[in-house]
């Protein structure tokens, strides 16, 4: 399975180029051998998500998920999670939010907008595997059915 | 606004009390010069009566059974007036009423009549009659009602301009107030949240260093087992050198790169926490303070026995007030007391509160290490601690203190001699919506 790339993509949208590696190294390394698209803007990842601006026309599948930090320029990751679950052709798709804040407030309001996980980045580094690791582990299970 | 319908109520009160005194003003002012005027007239023609009626009675002493018959003389006497005297009419009637002489002249209603008898050693023999107009009383009361109705007006629109006056300047003082105000919140609102995004932007360049310092630790450990397994490649002191720098250099850089990030990190969770502190919405609700305090002692059991402390906790106030912030601010107070207590002595704790008119002070004494008088102001800042550095904090435990009591409106303050012991006092205004004694 590892080693058969899968037809369903995940969309990363983070915009720093560090945390996106690391998620990417952390998410290969537990296993996720899924096509990752990384978009730098919220602007970008609502475009991919909906086939609207330069990817108007794209042929290629919706995402499988959508790992989503909350800091994003032009639309913030809030304004992204509202659009997406606000829209049948996207509400399917789920949403893990990837973020430094631990926020009480804002975590239930990811919730709020329907996001399906909210991981914090933390900065130990064992924990952040594990946070991606669990979610990999996360993603192989959920992603059986549609493998069938 | 209450302020707005306060004010439209001070407007309607003072236009009322204007209208008034302008309806007396134009009122009064007629109706006393009338009266006035009336009253003299009145006095003048009794005055006027009894003076022909004493000049008549000479003629009738002289002639008393003739006295009657004597017409031009008696004309000639009512004729005989005082020059400049009103225009009136003077009728002298026997005993009887008939007419006996008249000096007439022409009187538009309305009329006033005053007599005065006439008498012959002592008795009537009939009466002088004077009769005047009230008609140039009533025109003259007249125009002044109308100066009065002038002069009320003005009253009126004085009393109505000045309150508007005044409360146009109170309303500018305090919009002036209620933008100082909002400007105050707005930079106050402005730290929190910058406080808020620094400490969370700080964050995410530290989740790379931590991150990629251990993607570092997880190549080298690769590249370890890899130079076990295969021949080596550098001889002598080339591959000595490579030894040293793969297995301490480069090891001990990333223990540095670790332990400063952590640091870096707890900082920032401080900071993190402070501006969370100013955030959280407060539930004031009846707290009894003595309870809490006496739940707190008991967490703190082991320590307090630890210094064989003795406690002595005083009577204290129910406040209305968040709970969960008074307890952290008790809570750290009484920490702090029990974890500076000095090792060389038994240890006394005492907690006890004073209530003013508008606030409670509350005092934590205890017979510790104390702090010096020049380290007194930095026990409240941030990362600061005083004194020896022997007992475990990550100085912001004051720095919590201080911030949680701003936030219900009080002030905390402290006294120390270094060696003896400390007293924290912090008060709790009672005087508005966070915080009132339960009676």
């Amino acid at each position: 399975m590892m080693d058969r790339p899968l037809p369903v993509t995940i969309l990363l949208a983070e915009d720093d180029a560090g945390h996106a590696l690391l998620i990417e190294k952390n998410l290969r390394r537990s296993g996720v051998s899924n096509k990752i698209l990384r978009v730098d803007n919220g602007r970008e990842a609502v475009d991919f998500l909906f086939k609207e601006g330069r990817y108007a026309g794209d042929p290629s599948p919706s995402p499988f998920l959508v790992l989503l930090d909350l800091n994003l320029p032009e639309l913030d990751g809030g304004q992204v999670l509202r659009l997406i679950k606000g829209d049948v052709r996207t509400r399917h798709i789920p949403v893990v939010v990837l973020t430094t804040t631990d926020n009480p407030q804002e975590v239930a309001k990811c919730y709020e907008l329907g996001c399906n996980v909210y991981v914090t980045k933390p900065v130990d580094y064992e924990q952040f595997s594990e946070a991606i690791r669990n979610l990999g582990l996360f993603l192989s299970i959920v992603k059986i059915p549609e493998d069938e | 606004m209450s302020d707005d319908s306060n004010n439209t109520n001070l407007i309607r009160i003072t236009t009322g009390i204007a209208a008034t005194v302008a309806a007396a003003v134009a009122l009064i002012m007629p109706l006393g010069y009338f009266a006035v005027s009336y009253q003299y007239m009145v006095g003048s023609l009794e005055t006027e009566s009894e003076v022909s009626a004493y000049n008549i009675s000479k003629v009738i002493s002289a002639n008393p059974e003739l006295w009657r018959y004597e017409e031009v003389r008696l004309e000639e006497l009512l004729a005989r007036r005082k020059p400049g005297s009103q225009n009136e009419v003077r009728r002298i009637l026997d005993e009887r009423g008939n007419l006996v002489a008249e000096r007439v002249g022409t009187l538009t209603p309305p009329i006033i009549k005053r007599s005065y008898p006439l008498k012959d050693a002592g008795a009537d023999v009939g009466r002088i009659e004077i009769s005047r107009s009230l008609n140039p009383i009533l025109i003259r009361s007249i125009f002044v009602s109308f100066l009065g109705i002038a002069l009320g007006t003005t009253v009126f629109i004085t009393l109505r301009i000045l309150p508007r006056r005044a409360i146009n300047e109170l309303k500018h003082a305090e919009e002036k107030l209620h933008r100082y105000a909002r400007e105050l919140t707005e930079s106050n609102e402005d730290l929190k949240n910058f406080a808020y995004i620094v400490s969370h932007d700080l964050r995410a360049p530290l989740v790379n260093i931590k991150g990629f310092a251990g993607e570092l630790s997880a190549g080298l450990a690769e590249l370890q087992v890899l130079k076990k397994k295969c021949v080596c490649r550098y001889e002598g002191n080339d591959g000595e050198r490579a030894d040293e720098i793969l297995g301490t250099d480069v090891p001990e850089a990333l223990d540095f790169i670790n332990s400063s990030v952590k640091r870096m990190d707890a900082l920032i969770n401080s900071i993190l926490k402070l501006s969370r502190l100013g955030h959280r919405e407060l539930k004031p609700e009846p707290v009894a303070t003595q309870e809490m305090v006496t739940t707190i002692l008991k967490t703190l059991t082991h320590q307090l026995e630890q210094h064989g402390t003795e406690v002595v906790v005083g009577a204290l106030p129910e406040l209305v007030a968040d709970r969960t912030t008074l307890e952290q601010i008790m809570g750290n107070l009484l920490d702090n007391a029990v974890k500076y207590l000095g090792p060389d002595r038994s240890g006394r704790l005492e907690i006890f509160a004073e209530s003013g008119a508008d606030e409670v002070v509350f005092h934590v004494r205890d017979n510790g290490c104390g702090i010096a008088r020049e380290d007194i102001h930095k026990v409240f800042e941030i990362f600061r601690r005083a004194g020896k550095q022997d007992v475990q904090g990550d100085g912001m435990g004051l720095a919590y203190v201080k911030t949680l009591i701003r936030r219900l409106g009080g002030r905390i303050w402290c006294e120390s001699e270094l060696g003896s012991g400390t007293t924290f006092s912090f008060s709790i205004p009672l005087g508005n919506a966070r915080a009132h004694i339960v009676p």
